[in-house]
């Protein structure tokens, strides 16, 4: 039940982000609400679940972006894994830490992608900008916070209504007994 | 000496003597006025105080009535002003709608226009999603290998070239715009005839290898040369907008503006031609 949320919610954020997203003025930027919903995979889910969907939605952010296959999955895997390592470690889940957290991983997957270009390309990709970067940054930084709680919250939504379902559960024991 | 004061008793007699007087003049008064026309004495009377009060009545009516009226005006206002501004709502919903067909029809009427110029096949195709990263300029369509599009067919509009096919999947298309830096145009000054290769910079062209000794000025129009064979000769690319001023090298260091609005693209044409570039 979680993963097809997530699963669809990750579908639903690429949707969003190559085409309603893409109508937004230059100034207000386009919100990568995506790579937020994989640094919360890599702090809340375990690695076979996560690293699963963090490699779907890479697949998916390919299909409509860039023309190199392969470079989105592996920069997203790698900061997956790393997010997920260094988190056994350090107390990067707690909220203080999100925003900064997703900023860097965000300049490392962009810097990752864009070295990757610069190799396989003939011609290098659009020039390293800085201001398109940070502005993207910022959108991340901001938001970091909110949609983390925003996915607990559906996580915790989506446990509950598993919860609510006695009607489908079979009830163990005599039930009786306690009447009798 | 106490006197007591006795009380009058009316004398029965003058009683009934008092009110035969009051009834005679009574109906001597009738008497008169039946059949005259001008009021007397007792009907002036009778007006004077009835009138006044009948003003007082009336006036108070009236304003009490004026006021239930504007109240009932005021809601029947009110509730017309609700209905006309639904049918406004409606009437603009309806006129936007309106306006977007005439607008698509007008795009669409003027790609078949630009269809009537090739002698391949074309498409017409609907642009449904560009390239969310900030590295790549490409553009999603919604016609694929099951419309006939192949990789490395040539996509325009009536404004001029935009890209090529790159992937493919049965009902949809990937499309590198032109104005990607991976992207390379066979292109010709159109008043020169200074050949070329427009290469995108990101945001707009760069018209690269136009050797020195050929003229080229700002505001020059720049075309497809259909040396490459992936495009068509004569296709609009851009305007040169700046000539680099540079003493070293042998090639002019061009600008060129695309003549295509890149962001407000919603349908394209796709030549359904065979390229050998794509590979």
């Amino acid at each position: 039940m979680r993963f097809l949320l997530l699963f669809f919610l990750g579908i639903f954020f690429i949707a969003l982000q190559s085409t309603v997203f893409q109508a937004f003025p230059e100034w207000i930027g386009i919100p990568d609400l995506l790579f937020l919903l994989v640094v919360f995979l890599a702090l809340h889910c375990r690695s076979v679940t996560g690293g699963l969907l963090t490699l779907l939605f890479a697949i998916g952010v390919e299909v409509f972006s860039g023309y190199f296959l392969g470079l989105y999955a592996v920069a997203y895997l790698l900061v997956f894994f790393i997010i997920k390592g260094l988190s056994a470690k350090f107390a990067l889940s707690e909220e203080d830490h999100q925003p900064s957290l997703a900023a860097l991983a965000y300049i490392f997957v962009n810097a990752f992608v864009y070295l990757s270009s610069l190799m396989l390309a003939d011609e290098s990709p659009n020039p390293w900008g800085w201001g398109g970067i940070l502005q993207r940054v910022l959108i991340v930084t901001i938001l970091a916070i909110p949609l983390s709680r925003w996915f607990s919250s559906l996580m915790s939504w989506c446990d509950q209504t598993q919860g609510l379902r006695p009607f489908f559960r079979q009830k163990k024991g005599n039930q009786y007994k306690a009447g009798v | 000496m106490a006197y007591e004061r006795r009380k009058k008793t009316p004398n029965p007699i003058s009683r009934i003597l008092l009110w035969a007087i009051l009834i005679a003049l009574a109906l001597t008064a009738i008497i008169t006025t039946v059949g005259r026309k001008e009021f007397g004495l007792s009907h002036r009377l009778a007006l004077e105080a009835l009138g006044s009060t009948q003003v007082v009545f009336t006036r108070a009516t009236q304003f009490v009535s004026g006021i239930w009226h504007h109240y009932l005006d005021l809601v029947g206002v009110s509730r017309e002003n609700d209905r006309l501004r639904q049918e406004i709502k409606r009437y603009i919903a309806l006129n936007a709608e309106y306006r977007e067909a005439v607008a698509t029809n007008v795009r669409l009427n003027q790609l078949l226009d630009l269809a009537q110029n090739f002698d391949e096949p074309v498409l017409t195709a609907h642009v449904i999603g560009r390239d969310p990263a900030l590295w790549f300029k490409t553009m999603t369509i919604d016609k694929g290998i099951s419309a006939g599009v192949q990789k490395g067919m040539p996509v325009v509009t009536v404004e001029g070239v935009v890209g090529q096919v790159i992937n493919v999947s049965p009902r949809y298309a990937k499309v590198l715009l032109a104005t990607d830096p991976n992207s390379a145009v066979d292109a010709i000054v159109q008043s020169s005839r200074a050949l070329g290769i427009v290469k995108g910079d990101g945001h707009g062209y760069r018209l690269d290898y136009v050797l020195k000794d050929s003229v080229v000025n700002q505001d020059d129009l720049v075309v497809t040369s259909g040396m490459g064979g992936v495009f068509p000769k004569g296709l609009l690319i851009g305007q040169v907008v700046e000539v680099g001023k540079d003493r070293r090298g042998m090639f002019h260091t061009i600008t060129v503006r695309p003549a295509v609005d890149f962001r407000e693209l919603e349908y394209v044409t796709i030549i359904l031609q065979a390229s050998s570039l794509a590979d």
